[in-house]
């Protein structure tokens, strides 16, 4: 099995999202789109920036460990970090060239798509003839990513001014919520479920708070169910004028949820329920910046839980000089059966 | 039978204290007599040994021109023998310091001995105009030259223009350069460049304007770019090591040449691109004080 060199990400849209992954390989070759103004190209004998390195409990998953950023400057211009001709230039670059005074070889170059399939008019543009440095061209497979069985996997951009949650195949409504109530209670950004339900009206079903105090009571709201993910308890926020925010474990038949309610200062109150995920407490010790997966396993007796927190791959590209040779194995990167952890990227 | 000096691949080194007056230098040699109707070469005693190590070793230390003046005297007792000739082998690289720094050795060497290369060399010459590449076969004293475009344009690039454009800026001279860099030093293309798919174009990703495109031919084997300038301009570039030329001496002299200013005339590589060197067993013996 040959082992992906390269990952990088593609939006639904055709665009190149960011990417967190480093991969190491024996050979030196490693690549990733650490932000959207970098291309990291890890070259033997080029030392890493120690300050690069993520802090420590960022994650525990190897594939999102060290983001070590080459001292190599600024690679990818934001606006260079689009589309198709992006990830191209980052493949030419992860990519080693032929030797001098060889003939031109196609190299293989595998895309994996996580989430909705290609717009027409990305696969129209990954159709055409991509050239590849020092001769010869690029052949492009495209292919589908799937979670591994019996989880589901959501895409969080936390850079975003509200996060924005994509699904990543198949995935019910209730991890989609979740990954909501994560992005907001573990985003630095300005909105969410609870920030939504907190303005809407009491008709709708909402606490209808208004201004500085609902920006006040969110924040309190958000402390807590942080902690909340975290360490399964409760708390309670009240404002100067009388506004009380309650967030309380709660049963319910999907498994562990959390309830919100309002007091309004008349007394009138307003509640919602939320579900809620176990998370691993240094797992979020320090807020995420860019694009990343959370993969949720919904099959255990105390409900939902973040199985994986993949800072890394959207979209894997593979590059091997030989068309014929080894081949990426979907199912084995797939089982994951513990080959040297540093896969583990690979697959959501 | 032929009396053979063979010197030492390296460089000369300053006579020793005490040396007779009138020494030029002092020279790594070892003597043979080669009988060629008998397939049969003898390591021959030095003249005057000074140290044990001396003894045990081929090489010995030989002060220039009293002791190579020795040999050849010594050719007319052993002519008694039979015809003698004297054929001297020496590693192109050192001739030309023997030429400055030795000159009456030389002088004895070019007249009274049969004066040949003592191995095969690619020797990148860069003096007056321009840098070539010549091969220089072993046992022979003929320096051929060999066409190679890689060279001609890395001469160019390290003087400051290109091949057919005197002055194309230093936004095309950085991006020849890194282009060449990536194919032949590096294998990969440095951050600095930015490599459009679709075309075959390489830019300099903060500098973006020249453009050099990579000559698609699904056969060839040589490496041609096309340098497209902002007026339309277009020049062919041709960074092929040449016909024959072996791909690590093509790298070693782009990157001597591409290097910085010159310290050295000339570059001398064996065909594996390595410097010519005595094997390690022997170059750890160094010369006497």
């Amino acid at each position: 099995m040959s082992r992906p060199l390269l990952f990088a990400a593609v939006e639904d849209t055709g665009g190149l999202l960011p990417l967190l992954a480093v991969r190491r390989r024996a050979d030196g070759r490693i690549a990733a789109l650490c932000d959207p103004t970098r291309l990291c190209v890890e070259r033997p004998g080029i030392e890493h920036s120690s300050t690069a390195r993520a802090p420590p409990g960022r994650s525990n998953d190897v594939s999102a460990k060290p983001l070590g950023v080459p001292r190599l400057g600024t690679l990818l211009a934001p606006e260079h970090g689009r589309g198709v001709a992006a990830l191209m230039d980052l493949a030419a670059h992860a990519d080693v060239l032929p030797p001098p005074g060889q003939p031109p070889s196609e190299r293989l170059l595998d895309v994996w798509f996580v989430g909705p399939e290609p717009t027409a008019a990305l696969a129209r543009e990954l159709r055409s003839v991509w050239r590849a440095p020092g001769g010869g061209v690029y052949r492009l497979r495209t292919r589908r990513l799937v979670p591994l069985a019996g989880r589901v996997a959501v895409g969080i951009d936390w850079r975003a001014a509200t996060p924005s949650v994509r699904a990543v195949g198949d995935v019910p409504p209730e991890a989609l919520r979740l990954a909501r109530l994560a992005a907001e209670a573990f985003g630095t950004a300005v909105g969410g479920p609870v920030f939504d339900w907190l303005g809407t009206a009491r008709d709708s079903g909402g606490a209808d708070v208004a201004g500085d105090r609902r920006q006040e009571l969110w924040e309190g709201a958000r402390t807590v169910l942080a902690g909340a993910f975290v360490h399964g308890a409760g708390g309670r926020k009240e404002s100067d004028d009388g506004h009380v925010l309650e967030l309380a474990l709660a049963r319910d038949p999907a498994g562990i949820a959390f309830d919100i309610a309002h007091t309004a200062p008349d007394g009138s109150s307003a509640s919602l329920l939320a579900p809620l995920a176990r998370f691993e407490a240094e797992q979020w010790s320090a807020p995420p910046r860019g694009p990343e997966f959370l993969e949720f396993s919904f099959d255990g007796p105390l409900g939902p839980r973040l199985e994986r927190r993949v800072a890394s791959a959207v979209y894997l590209l593979e590059c091997a000089r030989d068309p014929n040779g080894p081949q990426v194995d979907l199912d084995a990167l797939g089982r994951d059966d513990g080959d040297s952890g540093e896969d583990r990227g690979a697959t959501l | 039978m032929n009396l053979r000096i063979v010197f030492a691949h390296g460089h000369l080194a300053a006579p020793a204290p005490g040396a007779p007056a009138g020494t030029e230098a002092r020279a790594r040699v070892r003597i043979a007599v080669v009988d060629a109707d008998r397939d049969l070469e003898a390591w021959r005693a030095i003249p005057r040994a000074r140290r044990l190590a001396d003894v045990r070793s081929p090489w010995c230390d030989v002060d220039l021109p009293q002791d190579v003046d020795v040999l050849l005297m010594s050719r007319g007792q052993e002519s008694a023998h039979g015809d003698l000739h004297v054929e001297a082998l020496v590693p192109a690289e050192l001739q030309a310091e023997l030429e400055r720094r030795a000159p009456r050795t030389w002088q004895r060497l070019l007249s009274r001995t049969r004066l040949l290369q003592r191995d095969g060399v690619w020797h990148v010459a860069r003096s007056g105009a321009a840098a070539r590449l010549l091969w220089r076969p072993a046992g022979e004293m003929a320096a051929l030259e060999r066409e190679s475009p890689l060279i001609g344009l890395a001469d160019h690039l390290a003087r400051g223009h290109l091949p057919g454009l005197a002055d194309p800026g230093p936004v095309a001279l950085a991006l020849v350069r890194s282009v060449l860099e990536a194919h032949w030093l590096a294998r990969r293309l440095g951050p600095e460049l930015a490599f459009n798919s679709a075309t075959g174009a390489f830019t300099l990703r903060l500098a973006p304007g020249p453009s050099l495109v990579e000559l698609a031919d699904p056969e060839a084997t040589d490496l041609r770019f096309e340098l497209h300038l902002g007026d339309n301009t277009r020049v062919p570039l041709d960074a092929s090591a040449g016909a024959g030329v072996p791909v690590p001496v093509a790298r070693r002299a782009l990157a001597w040449l591409l290097g910085g200013p010159p310290t050295d005339a000339g570059l001398f590589l064996d065909p594996s691109g390595a410097a010519p060197a005595e094997p390690t067993r022997e170059r750890e013996h160094t010369l006497g004080p």
